[in-house]
């Protein structure tokens, strides 16, 4: 293949991102992308089961943790095909909170990051625009709530309910920022609340970067390769990545060749690119002379609870996640008796996964569990997960995909600080609900599909992967720009600010662009 | 379609020989399904043809083939020791109870997820549970309202208010209200043809019992007062 400006490495959040501000920048970018570019009016249907069997990342991810562990539930979830994550996502995307950045010197826990809130907020601003972010309501007196590019989506019927019971706890709730369109905005339609954000939105409502950033990128010139899967990158004898090697959609293996390669293709697989991509140069693995790739997995500490009430709510009308949320308990409280905390938003359950709420009953018992669906409405709590080296994405020894390149794996342990963290979560829900009148409340399982932090962002070498630009500290013309340069997890949905970061590190690529081909 | 838009590689997985199911195997998981989602005041996993989804899954993967292979020899077993008669040939109590004291192995856990994941994502599984599915192109522009109809499952209940008036209307609320919801019905335009079609699936499908003139009423009905817009 003739040689480029830039190769990327997966055409999600990131990728898709750095696509087109890099291509827009006149560069020259060829995308690889494992799954298919996906029509959304043509491959989406209003089907979970179906949709899920499309978008789910298949490519097998081995698990050696915790076998108790329900805190990463969704082994390597991520989706497949260009757009990535964000063809299921829920579209949910608080900033990070200034206190995010400093949870070592705030609160003694975590690490810091290598920038503060405000230096990543010009990047948010631009983040909510290329997505179309819709701005919260009422307004709130706080730094990482934007206004954003559209006006604020009505709380649905059910949100008001909830809002209730939260107005009589003193809790202040109010309509979360979504990337999905409460008006016609760039090109794309107005939501029209049917619910199925999670199965792929068909109507292009949602910011979804396969229909926001993808397009712009191809009219910038840049290339999309769907279906190809990179295998490794190699490097010239001077140590300067030099080409990534992928199969194409034939199988075929294939030589991209590229001044600068930028990697994004999730905090499990991007660590084990690098993990095997070795040579006689980095024997442990690209960029990872700190031996911190793969380190510091970190997950959202989530609990759902669904409460049942006496009256209809019908909540499966409009979309999922945040349409009603508080950050009340995201900072520290040390009566609570740990550091960190969490935010609370609606979420809206899929008949299947009501009934999934009742995993054992059968029989007449749980067709009348399954009628309650109408009377239903969900939360969510997640929370901050704290950084530790021992949680790891690392390579399986043993088990080999059907290309026979290594997988993989995950190791997790939780701590009791997680364990207290959840209880404390399934309280507040708890307590919400019943304030709002349910009769009922059921809790689902534990779990997230939002990894992060496993190639980490810092200024010294010897503590981190790459540079607070995404910068390689071994490599200089190898960047990586997706949710593993995270260095906390914070207590948000990461997706908002895994565009932020990489329409950071574009910018900066496209700045040092001389230095750097 | 498919074909050409997924790669060549993700469809190499698993084509791996799985030894079909024979018939006493399908009659015996038929009953068990029938257990798991029974039919009541509402339709069950039987009028949902649950069972040969059900067999699809098995007959897919050699793991659980064997899984269902032994599971079901097992129930057999116990049926002869405890009744003298095979599982399928036992009565509906003999049945249940048999199936309560296995509720915790992996094999009758297999049916039921498989069941109920099928089931809740069936049309009749979903109207069950008072869920439209009304996904596109309509969406629920009022999802700020309180929701329209009372809440009541039995069907027919919200009946006539929500259809358009014209000639038919008693019959079609009468004859569809008692399985689904009505704004199944109200929120889709159809040509005169299509409107047939869905009727002669409601009889060959999902067993509406509906007399020939009867059906004819209904399709006109539709047509006339659902028709495209």
């Amino acid at each position: 293949m003739p040689k480029v400006d830039v190769c990327i490495v997966g055409a999600g959040a990131g990728g898709a991102t750095a696509a087109m501000r890099l291509a827009e920048a006149h560069l020259s970018v060829v995308v690889l992308e494992a799954g298919p570019h996906w029509d959304p009016a043509k491959d989406f249907v209003n089907d979970v089961e179906v949709m899920a069997k499309k978008l789910n990342w298949d490519m097998p991810v081995t698990y050696a943790g915790d076998p108790t562990d329900s805190v990463i539930g969704v082994r390597g979830h991520t989706a497949f095909g260009v757009g990535g994550g964000t063809n299921h996502w829920t579209c949910a995307v608080g900033r990070f909170h200034p206190t995010d950045f400093q949870t070592k010197s705030v609160d003694g826990e975590g690490t810091d990051w290598p920038i503060r809130y405000a230096d990543l907020e010009p990047d948010y601003l631009l983040a909510e625009k290329q997505l179309g972010v819709s701005t919260p309501f009422p307004e709130v007196q706080l730094p990482q709530i934007p206004r954003a590019v559209n006006p604020p989506h009505k709380l649905s019927f059910a949100s008001q309910i909830i809002q209730k019971g939260c107005q009589k706890l003193g809790i202040h709730s109010f309509v979360g920022p979504t990337a999905i369109n409460s008006r016609p905005y760039d090109g794309r339609p107005a939501c029209n609340y049917c619910g199925f954000c999670t199965a792929g939105c068909m109507i292009r409502a949602n910011g979804n970067t396969l229909v926001t950033h993808i397009p712009r990128a191809q009219a910038a010139g840049a290339e999309i390769r769907a279906n190809c899967y990179a295998r490794e990158i190699r490097v010239d004898k001077s140590g300067i990545a030099k080409s990534v090697i992928y199969f194409d959609s034939e199988g075929k293996e294939q030589e991209q060749e590229a001044a600068l390669i930028v990697v994004a293709c999730f905090a499990v697989e991007t660590p084990r690119l690098l993990q095997n991509s070795t040579s006689g140069r980095f024997p442990d693995g690209l960029a990872n002379s700190s031996g911190l790739v793969g380190k510091n997995l970190m997950t959202h500490l989530t609990q759902t609870a669904v409460g049942v009430f006496d009256q209809p709510l019908d909540s499966f009308r409009g979309y999922p996640i945040e349409n009603l949320v508080t950050y009340d308990f995201y900072n520290t409280d040390a009566k609570r008796g740990f550091a960190r905390g969490y935010k609370i938003s609606t979420d809206s359950q899929t008949p299947i996964e009501f009934v999934g709420l009742q995993p054992t009953l059968w029989g007449a018992e749980l067709k009348r569990h399954a009628e309650s669906y109408r009377y239903q409405q969900g939360l969510v709590a997640i929370a901050e997960m704290h950084p530790n080296d021992a949680n790891t994405v690392t390579i399986d020894p043993n088990v080999k995909d059907r290309f026979g390149v290594p997988v993989a794996r995950m190791t997790h342990q939780r701590t009791e600080r997680d364990d207290r963290v959840i209880e404390h979560e399934r309280q507040t829900c708890r307590e919400i609900l019943e304030a709002a009148g349910a009769r009922k409340v059921y809790f689902g399982h534990a779990h997230s599909g939002h990894i992060m932090g496993t190639c980490r962002m810092g200024v010294h070498p010897e503590k981190s992967v790459v540079s607070p630009y995404g910068q390689s500290h071994d490599v200089k013309n190898l960047f990586i720009a997706d949710s593993s340069i995270f260095v906390t997890t914070a207590s948000v949905n990461p997706t908002l600010t895994i565009v932020a970061l990489s329409n950071r590190v574009s910018d900066y690529i496209i700045r040092n662009r001389r230095e750097l081909a | 379609m498919l074909a050409a838009l997924v790669p060549a590689w993700r469809l190499i997985a698993a084509a791996q020989e799985v030894e079909r199911l024979d018939a006493g195997e399908k009659t015996a998981i038929a009953v068990i399904v029938s257990h798991i989602i029974p039919t009541d005041t509402t339709p069950g996993a039987q009028e949902a043809g649950i069972a040969s989804d059900v067999e699809a899954a098995v007959e897919k993967s050699e793991k659980m083939r064997k899984i269902y292979g032994s599971g079901l020899q097992e129930l057999d077993t116990q049926s002869q020791t405890q009744f003298g008669k095979s599982f399928v040939e036992i009565t509906y109590d003999q049945q249940e109870q048999l199936l309560r004291g296995i509720e915790k192995s992996e094999f009758f856990r297999s049916v039921r997820n498989l069941t109920v994941r099928r089931f809740y994502n069936s049309q009749l599984g979903l109207e069950g549970v008072g869920y439209p599915g009304m996904g596109q192109p309509h969406g629920y522009r009022d999802f700020d309202q309180p929701p329209s109809g009372n809440g009541d499952q039995h069907r027919g209940m919200e009946a006539e208010a929500t259809l358009p008036e014209g000639e038919g209307k008693k019959e079609v609320a009468a004859s569809c209200g008692q399985c689904h919801r009505l704004n199944v019905v109200t929120s889709q335009r159809k040509t005169r043809e299509q409107w047939q079609q869905t009727v002669n699936k409601m009889i060959t499908k999902y067993h509406a019992h509906l007399e020939p003139d009867s059906s004819d009423r209904i399709v006109s009905y539709l047509s006339r007062n659902l028709g495209p817009h």
